[in-house]
């Protein structure tokens, strides 16, 4: 997009991951996979209380373009997860992985956006909320729309499925 | 290189700033030629309805990636297509308008060399009275111009402070603003990481700019995206900032109900967004630099080009840095009176 911005992307992520190293937020974890690749993290991020994914662990990959942090990173859990805002191959789908103008759920114009203002915290930290409370106005599975919105009970009782899956229960 | 993005200039000009239906015959189909045909037509008609970004069109202040110079008037030509010709979901829209934004962005440098201004009148050649008429007027008074998109206030910043050598209380007031304006994004509650690198770049550049012997030097730096990309984000977040720190003074202008932070990180905050004059006032009072926006339209009820003034609140310590504002982007304009040694 912005063509090729290596070194100050690998900087900042850098400074980012000392930072959640330092003071990582509750219920997260996050780093690269390996130091040679500072552009795949890995992050586990805990099924936030008094929600149908508490107890759950829930591993997800960031892959950052090289201009990050002018682009977002992408984000994708690699467990089974049923949410609205989560697409069935794990893709997550929140407004604040996408910069204004790039749009494609119509999001309303005052959810937070990327901006290089944002950081990989921060997207964790909405992924956290978004999991407390799923959007679907922009849903990004469909059947998970349905039944949040048709049948809560039911939906719970489909993610504590999930949850126990990847606890490997 | 340089031959092949002067032809496409030429090519684009005319439709960027010829709103007028008597202008876009020759340069619609200029336009046509220059971008693939299903990416020209289809994109039209659904520009239109993106609201905000329509009505805030006229007054907007590019930055590289938005310099599509035909948007505007492609959104104006837009509602003579038919919409049942057209059945594109928004993501292809928005996957078509990257390409072309993508393509315009590979097309030009992000900061061109500065050439005569005659070279705008040729651009116009074939185009509209109106408009070639305000450009000999414009000559009168102006002599030189630098194509760019996004960058043209910073360049245009830099390069009078490295030419002004016999003046270096310049160079001082633009290193003290640079400086000073990390204060004002940490007033505005931005955290360090999220704009350190790129004050760092800037601020290196307004240190070093003096050791650049030449504009086409200080030229090779602003081609270097690393260096531009960062230079554009900081000057970003500086008008963010001003706006977010004065809020009481310039929430009232909003539309649609928006409130500052959202107005900023929407339009202001994000890379390749356009946003309103609100942010060259913003930066113009932040780094204490007055600019003179000349607006080049079709507006036929004048002779002249419109010369809008931005002034910081401090009393100006250099003449105003001269813009050109056309549809989509600014370029720079070298006043006759400004002895530019040195620009080839």
């Amino acid at each position: 997009m912005y063509k090729t911005m290596g070194p100050t992307a690998l900087k900042r992520l850098m400074t980012e991951y000392r930072e959640l190293t330092l003071h990582a937020p509750e219920g997260i974890t996050a780093g690269p996979i390996s130091e040679d690749n500072f552009f795949e993290w890995e992050a586990l991020i805990e099924g936030p209380q008094d929600t149908p994914y508490e107890g759950g662990i829930f591993p997800a990959t960031l892959t950052f373009p090289r201009d990050y942090p002018l682009s977002p990173p992408t984000m994708k859990f690699t467990c089974e997860m049923f949410h609205p805002n989560i697409y069935q191959d794990g893709t997550v789908c929140i407004s604040i992985l996408h910069a204004p103008g790039d749009d494609p759920n119509m999001y309303e114009s005052s959810s937070e956006r990327w901006s290089p203002v944002q950081s990989v915290e921060k997207i964790l930290l909405s992924v956290l909320s978004m999991l407390a409370e799923p959007n679907d106005e922009s849903g990004a599975n469909i059947e998970a729309c349905k039944v949040w919105r048709s049948d809560r009970k039911h939906f719970d009782e489909i993610v504590r499925s999930t949850v126990r899956k990847t606890l490997g229960l | 290189m340089h031959q092949h993005s002067e032809t496409l200039y030429t090519a684009s000009g005319p439709a960027a700033a010829s709103p007028t239906e008597s202008d876009s015959t020759s340069a619609g189909a200029a336009t046509a030629a220059a971008l693939p045909p299903t990416l020209n037509a289809p994109i039209v008609t659904p520009i239109a309805p993106a609201t905000t970004e329509a009505v805030l069109a006229d007054l907007s202040m590019p930055s590289q990636q938005d310099a599509i110079s035909g948007a505007p008037t492609t959104v104006g030509a837009g509602a003579s297509v038919p919409k049942s010709e057209v059945q594109l979901t928004d993501e292809q829209i928005l996957t078509q308008m990257q390409a072309i934004k993508d393509e315009e962005a590979n097309a030009h440098p992000l900061v061109d060399v500065s050439v005569d201004l005659a070279e705008l009148e040729k651009e116009y050649e074939n185009g509209s009275a109106t408009f070639r008429h305000k450009i000999k007027n414009l000559s009168e008074t102006h002599d030189r111009m630098r194509r760019s998109r996004g960058d043209a206030f910073a360049f245009a910043w830099f390069e009078r402070v490295m030419l002004a050598k016999e003046r270096p209380e310049l160079h001082a007031n633009a290193v003290k603003a640079i400086e000073d304006s990390k204060d004002l994004l940490l007033a505005a509650e931005f955290e360090l990481l999220a704009f350190e690198d790129f004050y760092l770049v800037t601020l290196d550049i307004i240190k070093s700019v003096l050791h650049f012997a030449t504009p086409d030097e200080l030229l090779l730096a602003f081609q270097n995206d690393e260096i531009s990309n960062s230079i554009v984000m900081h000057f970003r977040l500086v008008a963010s900032a001003f706006l977010k720190t004065h809020q009481d003074d310039y929430a009232p202008f909003l539309e649609f109900g928006q409130t500052m932070d959202e107005f900023c990180s929407m339009h202001v905050e994000a890379m390749g967004r356009e946003s309103e004059e609100m942010m060259v006032i913003a930066l113009t009072k932040a780094l204490r630099i007055s600019i003179e926006v000349a607006y080049l339209s079709g507006d036929t009820s004048a002779d002249e080009v419109n010369f809008l003034p931005f002034l910081p609140d401090t009393e100006p310590y250099m003449p105003p840095l001269v813009l050109l504002y056309r549809p989509g982007h600014y370029d720079i304009l070298y006043r006759k009176s400004h002895c530019l040694d040195g620009v080839v």
